[in-house]
């Protein structure tokens, strides 16, 4: 029963961490392209939030199976092997939900085969932790990435056509074409990052309190 | 000669303004991993040109295969990722097996280099850009070249942005990401727009 609890506790600690605490996006500046440059409205977010997590997902799990069975020098290319094959059903997946997705994202959903973020967690973590550690990692890490390119092309699609998902939100659109732009992305991450920095601050400020002994 | 000026042009475009690193945001995550180890950017860039010009080269021989094919968005990326993993993995056996001295200094950076050659390779590969052999080696050292001068230029930030005098929150990779940011919007008014 204890162990079972302790499980859940630390798989739900490996998943909030991949999705806010230790976002890999804004705190390891990890899988940036497809945000700044993919997502500049939320269909498209919300595609590529779709592809990421369902190359993911496999992807670590095979590399949990079989990844430590495999000399480290080779496993690089594996792992870039894998993801390129993986890359087809989750490809067909996404085309499945979203008809005409894949299509007309192009290279934003090709350049997800080598996602630095997808790579890393499959090469590096993957093979050294448990299913269940993995899959919790996956799946925080895919709503970790979904909501930073979600909110992320929320505010670029709102702010330069006054619309979401393409639908008129009954105002104008007040910026310049440049929102859509790969500069604002990174500038709109930047303000992203420094807030996960701040709460995370905060964070270890009440713990350290918390760790102080009461004479 | 014309060839020559040709390989040349192609090079000048890769590294000016039609730099996808610094225009396109493609392949940041990388290039600022590079720049942390400044004494290893030469050789990192070597190998990106060396494996640049591999899968320009596969791509080039390899597309009419696909040719025919329906679903040639999905399967031209896996091919190239695919043909970047084969050329990894040739490249580190022959270092390990003839050279293991200079793999033991350099093999940490060969994977990624394989993988960032999948990055900057796949826009003019999606494109079906087709591009002959003295294009493709332009290509291949234009990109080289434009990673070692974005890597360079990421090798100081670190310390530019720890500086005490910015707030808290903003110090570290949200400095860096501003920073970019700023960088990228130099190279737009070049480019005047979306590159892909």
């Amino acid at each position: 029963m204890t162990n079972k609890k302790t499980l859940l506790r630390e798989t739900g600690t490996i998943f909030f961490n991949g999705a806010f605490f230790k976002n890999p996006v804004l705190i390891g500046a990890l899988g940036l392209y497809p945000i700044v440059a993919g997502g500049y409205n939320l269909r498209n977010a919300v595609e590529l939030s779709l592809l990421f997590l369902f190359l993911t997902l496999p992807l670590t799990l095979l590399l949990c199976l079989v990844g430590e069975m495999v000399p480290l020098w080779i496993r690089p290319g594996l792992v870039l092997t894998a993801s390129a094959v993986l890359y087809l059903p989750a490809a067909w997946l996404t085309e499945k939900l979203l008809p005409g997705s894949v299509t007309a994202l192009g290279m934003f959903a090709a350049l997800m085969i080598c996602n630095s973020m997808i790579l890393s967690r499959a090469n590096d973590y993957a093979p050294t932790h448990i299913g269940w550690a993995v899959a919790a990692d996956a799946l925080g890490c895919s709503i970790g990435f979904a909501a930073v390119i979600c909110l992320s092309a929320a505010i670029r699609e709102f702010w330069l056509k006054g619309s979401l998902w393409h639908t008129n939100m009954g105002v104008y659109g007040t910026a310049d074409a440049g929102v859509s732009l790969p500069f604002f992305g990174f500038l709109l991450l930047g303000f992203f990052a420094a807030f996960v920095q701040w709460v995370n601050e905060k964070r270890s400020k009440k713990a350290g309190r918390r760790r102080v002994p009461r004479i | 000669m014309n060839t020559f000026v040709q390989m040349l042009l192609t090079a000048l475009l890769a590294v000016s303004t039609e730099n996808i690193l610094f225009a396109g945001g493609i392949g940041f995550s990388r290039v600022l991993r590079a720049g942390r180890r400044p004494k290893m950017l030469g050789m990192y860039s070597a190998f990106v040109t060396v494996f640049t010009l591999i899968s320009m080269a596969a791509a080039y021989f390899l597309s009419p295969l696909l040719a025919g094919s329906q679903m040639l968005i999905v399967l031209r990326p896996a091919l190239l990722a695919f043909c970047s993993a084969a050329a990894y993995l040739i490249a580190a056996f022959v270092l390990k097996t003839f050279s293991a001295q200079f793999y033991r200094k350099y093999g940490q950076i060969l994977a990624p280099a394989a993988m960032n050659t999948v990055v900057l390779s796949m826009p003019y590969v999606l494109k079906s850009l087709k591009l002959a052999l003295p294009d493709a080696l332009g290509f291949a050292l234009g990109t080289g070249a434009a990673f070692f001068l974005a890597a360079l230029v990421f090798s100081h930030t670190p310390e530019i942005c720890r500086n005490p005098d910015m707030p808290k929150a903003f110090s570290g990779l949200p400095a860096v990401l501003i920073y970019v940011g700023i960088l990228s919007m130099a190279f737009a008014g070049f480019t005047g727009g979306k590159l892909f």
